[in-house]
Order: structure tokens, then sequence, then C-alpha cells
């Protein structure tokens, strides 16, 4: 009876297969900065099946090159990668040499290597070709580069800043995507507050001399409103409150960073 | 044809540029660590190009590949879990590598922790794992090996 008493608890205690995972496991899990965070790219997808918008709505006018510092350009990179991948779902292959040509000015001013330059002839290739899915890849490619140059260089601000900079543009995109949707399929598609909770985290894991500039505490601010935002997310007619609150506070960072400054 | 098209247009305009993500390790005196890391750096290299044979497939079905990948050394633990930011309505397909003969085993779990219904493609040391996204936030994919150790290996997704 012991016996069988005791194989009963080892076959409880073993773990089967398809078991759920525990919080503690999933608090625990491996956060990589090259994968935990998805591209603009992936949520351009999912608006797409949600009811294709005319993706050229979303441009805006062109932007600066030059900035007082690091930081904002760092950001401003990665806000131009999101028009990037905007140009790309509106196949504007001009669109994409433009803005192709504006990424590349920010990265040399970040004082990349001739590798990540070379990625400008690469875009402008397949933007004359019209060959779409390349460029959503070379697009990618091209701010993983700079941003691992950013961290070889122990300038991780920047690579966080990169990140930080691409995805307040696209929620600055998608929330008026769902605001001309209309419909809550896309709203939902907005419910990315853990997302918005880690860029905010690798803000704030900076070192203080970084993390205490008057640009990373604005972008930390920015995260923080939108993650509150879509958080309130559920699925029912109050979101036509907060989506309008996530693009609006998108819209404000992103034009404040794209202005100049006083370093 | 079209698809064809566009791969072959791919290959035909990709620049020569590192395929290879090298690994952030800086140098330092004695050059025992510069060695070190070049090995590594081969090991990613090649681990990289293995998981993307099991992702080619997929690729001429419109998925597109993330160009950012995971590499995780050789541990005692017998499985790792990472974090993945998903969207809703999105598919996925999670490819893994390992160097050894162990052909890793992939479960996606949903933001509640509930493993997903998921299709499975493998081949002696690559393994891939396709799901859709019902909801929006952040899942988990868990790798394990066979037997108590989990070997160095090579995580990267794809998405449509």
């Amino acid at each position: 009876m012991r016996a069988i008493a005791a194989i009963l608890l080892l076959i409880a205690a073993t773990p089967s297969f398809g078991a759920k995972l525990s919080e503690k496991q999933m608090s625990e899990a491996i956060n990589s900065e090259m994968v935990t965070i998805p591209m603009p790219s992936e949520l351009f997808a999912a608006i797409n099946k949600a009811g294709k918008p005319d993706w050229a709505a979303f441009y805006r006018d062109p932007v600066p090159t030059a900035y007082a510092t690091r930081l904002q350009t760092a950001f401003n990179l990665g806000a131009l990668v999101t028009d990037g991948f905007v140009a790309v779902e509106a196949q504007d292959g001009q669109q994409v040499k433009n803005i192709g040509k504006d990424i590349i000015a920010l990265a040399r001013a970040l004082g990349v290597g001739e590798d990540v330059l070379a990625r400008g002839k690469s875009i402008g290739d397949f933007a004359d070709a019209g060959v779409w899915s390349a460029l959503l890849e070379d697009l990618e490619a091209t701010v993983n580069e700079v941003r691992r140059a950013m961290v070889a260089q122990r300038d991780e601000a920047l690579a966080s800043m990169i990140a930080a900079g691409a995805w307040l543009r696209a929620w600055q995109i998608g929330a008026r995507a769902a605001e001309l949707d209309g419909e809550s399929r896309c709203a939902e598609l907005l419910r990315q507050a853990s997302l918005a909770a880690f860029l905010r985290s690798d803000l704030q894991r900076l070192p203080e001399k970084s993390r205490n500039t008057p640009v990373v505490a604005e972008v930390d601010a920015a995260l923080a409103d939108i993650g509150t935002q879509m958080t309130a997310l559920t699925g029912t007619a109050s979101d036509s409150e907060h989506i309008p609150a996530i693009g609006s506070t998108a819209a404000k960072i992103i034009a404040d960073m794209s202005a100049k400054r006083q370093p | 044809m079209k698809k064809l098209a566009s791969i072959l247009a791919c290959l035909l305009l990709c620049p020569a540029v590192s395929p290879a993500q090298a690994p952030v390790v800086l140098p330092t005196v004695g050059g025992k660590d510069d060695a070190a890391a070049g090995d590594t750096a081969a090991r990613m290299s090649n681990l990289r190009a293995k998981t993307l044979e099991i992702a080619g497939g997929l690729i001429g079905e419109d998925f597109h590949v993330r160009d950012g990948f995971l590499f995780e050394p050789s541990s005692a633990a017998s499985s790792k879990l990472l974090a993945v930011n998903l969207v809703a309505g999105n598919r996925y397909w999670f490819c893994a590598a390992t160097d050894e003969n162990i052909t890793p085993k992939l479960t996606v779990y949903d933001p509640s922790g509930k493993p997903l219904e998921a299709d499975i493609r493998s081949a002696p040391g690559q393994a891939a794992v396709g799901v859709t996204a019902g909801a929006t936030g952040r899942y988990f994919v868990e790798v394990q090996g066979t037997g108590e150790q989990l070997p160095e290996f090579c995580l990267l997704y794809l998405f449509q």
C-alpha cells in the first residue's frame, strides 16, 4: 500500500507533457533583445489581416538627420526604420529609398561601420526591384547591426533608444489604424503592455548618467503612459478612449524627439 | 513563379556583408579571449545556418524570417524558456537547431502559461513548431534537449 502511495506521489510530482508553466517559470524566462522585442513589421502584418489600410496615409514629413545628442539620434533612427516598414507595406519603392538614405545618415552619425552603411545600397536595390519581403528583412538587419554596434561600443543606452523609437512610432501608427478601422480587431493588436514594460525595463537598467537625461526620462514617461492605456484595453466600448490616448502620447513623443533641440 | 523570382532576386541582390552575428566580446590583452570569441562566432554562425535550413521551406510559404536570433551555450539545465511578444492573428514558426545529433523539442506557451496546440516539423538536430497567436501578448518558447542536459542551440522565428 505504501509502495502504491509512493508511486502515485511520484507520478503527481513529475511534470507531465503539456503541463502549464508556473508564475515563477514565466518570470524567469530569458529575455533576449534580438528575439523578445518583435519588429513593428509584425504588428503591421496583423493590421493587414484586420483590414488592409491605406499605408501611405501614415507617412509623415521628412525629419532632420542631425540631432544634438546621440540619444535623440538613436531614437529617431528607430522611428525611421518603422517608417521604412510602412513604406514597404505601401509598396512604395521611392519612399523606401528616401527613408533608407535617412536611416544610413543617422547610422553614420552614430559612428557605425561600413557593413551597416553598405545596407543602404542593398535597401535601394531591393526597393528598385520591388522585393518587398527582402526589404522587411534588410530593414531589420540594418537596425540590428546598429544596435549590436552600439552594444559593442558599450553604448547600450543607444540600443535601447533605437528599440523605443521604433515601437513608439509603430504604436502611433497602430492607434491611428485602430481608430480608422473602428472595430475591436485592430484595438486587440495594441494590447502590448508587456512589450512597453520590457522597453521601459531596458531603459531603467541603464547607468544613472544615461537614465537621468531629459531625453530618456521623456521616453520612459511616454512608455509608462502608453503601457497604462494598453492595460486598460478590454475589447469593449471603453477602448475608444484609450486608443486615441495611445496615439496622442506616441505622436507627441515622436514629434518632440524629431524636433531639433539644444543638447 | 513570382515567389521563386523574389527568392532569386534576393540571392542576387544580397550584399556581401557578414552573415554572422558577431558575439559582443571585447578584446583583451593576451589573445586567448580573441580566439575564444572567434570560435564562438563561428559556432553561432554555423548553428544559425542550420536553423535556417529547417526554416527555408517556410520562406517559400510567404513567412518572413526574423533577423534576430537566440544563441545559447550548452548548460546543465534540461530546458530553457524564452519570452517572446506575439501579435494576435499572426502565424509563427519557431525553429531551433543543435550542433550535436540531438533533436530539440519545442513547446510554445500562451500568456497564461498554457501550452499551445502546434504543428511540428523535425529533422536530426533541427526542430520547428508552428502556432497561431490567438491574443496579443507575452508568450514563451521552451527548448528541451533529450536527457539531462541541453546542448548549445540556436533559435529564431518566422512570422506571417
